[in-house]
């Protein structure tokens, strides 16, 4: 018994001792190392979009952030990375809202790309090169665009344009000011439903019409995912049924194609959901050729109406 | 005393006469600043391991010795890396992985296990000492070596220091590229350690 007692005391004040130890020195360092890594990327974000004053609001963790300044959007600034030759290539790029470059920056720390030959792509003159540059100038000389490579290091060189060029591509819908354009769009259409009536917030994208103290209806805002990308759908409810439904137009962000995808906005289509209840409107057939962008809308008239919560 | 000590250094170097711990050794001494920040690491977690482990080795059970040993050893490890990390933050970068891993460094282990275990306190600490200061002395030798002719820089600091240009403009330009990587290690290492022999050689014919 005496064998078995000692050896797991023993064990287990080790393993206390040093989870103590290690808890107080913890508690010591982690802020010091949460304040360098805050520290190191405000830096960056600094190099690459380098604005006196200005704001940096990040909208995607650590990914993507906006730069701001009294109100209004200047660019962005995101990372993105790239396999490149020994490891991943991250490029922090920093565009305005033309679309142009203003400054790229990859760093050195966490990078192993070959010492002397794909380190270099973290040289001045390889990331000043980057400047001014659209999105389609982005690429190496040898692939048709307007860069130098590193020398012998043609690998990590283009990983690292890459990045850039794709980031750029992923990111550019951020370039302009979503919400304020958003704000715009809705707010006019609001009371072409209910003419007369005084529009009242009721609640998160959620409207009451009023008129003489008595409720004509609630107009909701939803948003459906399409092929082409995001859009906005305006409804009114009046008594439980659909009294009118507003898509927003191309102007305003209509991002589907005019072909197919535009025609969820035609009259035609649209009077086949006026007058049912919001919750059916999964049975209203999809128009030939624009399957996704139909199955949207109405997926977004469902789960606009569920947080209306009915009426 | 003194003699322990001295033997960490010179005749036992871990390095360059034992040959153990080379992993680190030949990733990390590509510059001579790498190789000091490695060193102290070493340096620390040495020393204090084979204090503890010889402070406590009348009531380490036999059979438990090496888990022990490795809780130790860790937990100096891991602090080592959270101080590293929060006011080295350059160095801690570039020594990447290696820190966590002297862990698992046999000369670390291979200290307490063969030393501390069976000596004094005193003895310990001095033999962890100088078994460190011979791997940091190895390693920066290498470090300097491989710095000055890969990069035509010496003590060059990451996001700091430019380095001492050793070599002149013409060197910085064209280094020889292949001292920096992993051949130009074992080429160092190589020389070095046939350099010791061949001076143990003539002195004991």
């Amino acid at each position: 018994m005496k064998d078995m007692l000692k050896p797991t005391f023993v064990l287990v004040i080790t393993a206390i001792v040093a989870s103590a130890l290690l808890a107080v020195v913890y508690e010591k360092t982690s802020p010091e190392i949460e304040k360098r890594a805050k520290e190191k990327l405000l830096d960056n974000l600094k190099t690459v979009f380098p604005v006196e004053g200005a704001d940096y609001k990040p909208i995607i963790e650590d990914t993507l952030w906006c730069v701001e300044k009294e109100g209004k959007r200047l660019g962005i600034i995101f990372v993105n990375g790239m396999r490149g030759y020994a490891s991943v290539i991250k490029v922090i790029v920093g565009v305005d809202t033309t679309g142009k470059i203003v400054g790229v920056h990859i760093p050195k720390e966490g990078l192993s790309e070959t010492p002397g030959l794909g380190m270099k792509v973290t040289e001045p003159w390889f990331m000043e090169q980057f400047k001014g540059k659209k999105e389609e100038e982005v690429k190496l000389k040898k692939d048709g665009g307007t860069l130098d490579a590193v020398t012998a290091a043609t690998i990590s060189s283009r990983a690292a344009t890459n990045a850039v060029r794709l980031g750029m591509e992923k990111y550019k819908k951020y370039l302009k000011e979503e919400e304020k354009s958003e704000n715009e769009w809705y707010q006019k259409h609001l009371s072409e439903f209910f003419p007369d009536a005084e529009i009242k917030e009721y609640g998160d994208k959620i409207w009451m019409a009023v008129k003489d103290n008595e409720t004509l209806g609630t107009i909701y805002l939803s948003y459906g995912e399409g092929y082409g990308g995001k859009f906005g759908v305006l409804v009114a409810v009046k008594d439980g049924k659909i009294r009118d439904i507003y898509i927003q137009s191309p102007d305003e962000g209509f991002p589907e194609t005019k072909e197919f995808g535009c025609k969820v906005r035609e009259n035609t289509y649209l009077k086949k959901f006026i007058g049912i209840n919001p919750d059916e409107a999964g049975m209203i057939d999809d128009i030939t050729g624009a399957t996704i962008t139909s199955e949207a809308l109405k997926k977004a008239i469902v789960s606009g109406y569920k947080r209306v919560g009915g009426e | 005393m003194l003699k322990t000590f001295i033997d960490g250094i010179v005749k036992n170097n871990p390095v360059l006469v034992l040959a153990i711990g080379l992993c680190p050794t030949l990733a990390v001494s590509t510059s001579a600043f790498n190789a000091l920040g490695m060193g102290a690491a070493v340096i620390f977690v040495l020393t204090f391991s084979n204090l503890i482990v010889s402070s406590f080795r009348k009531v380490i059970p036999d059979n438990l010795r090496i888990p022990i040993f490795i809780i130790v050893i860790s937990t100096f490890v891991t602090i080592v890396d959270y101080v590293m990390k929060a006011y080295l933050p350059g160095l801690s970068k570039n020594l990447g992985v290696f820190v966590p891993l002297i862990v698992v460094n046999c000369i670390i282990l291979g200290r307490a296990e063969g030393f501390a275990y069976k000596n004094s306190v005193g003895k310990a600490v001095l033999d962890g000492l100088g078994s460190g200061i011979g791997f940091t002395l190895a390693i920066f030798i290498m470090g300097t070596i491989r710095e000055i002719l890969g990069q035509g820089t010496w003590m060059s600091i990451p996001g700091g220091f430019e380095g001492f240009k050793v070599l002149g403009q013409g060197f910085l330009n064209y280094p020889v590229l292949f001292m920096i990587l992993p051949p130009g290690g074992f080429l160092v290492i190589a020389f070095l350690m046939g350099g010791i022999r061949y001076f143990e050689a003539r002195r004991s014919a």
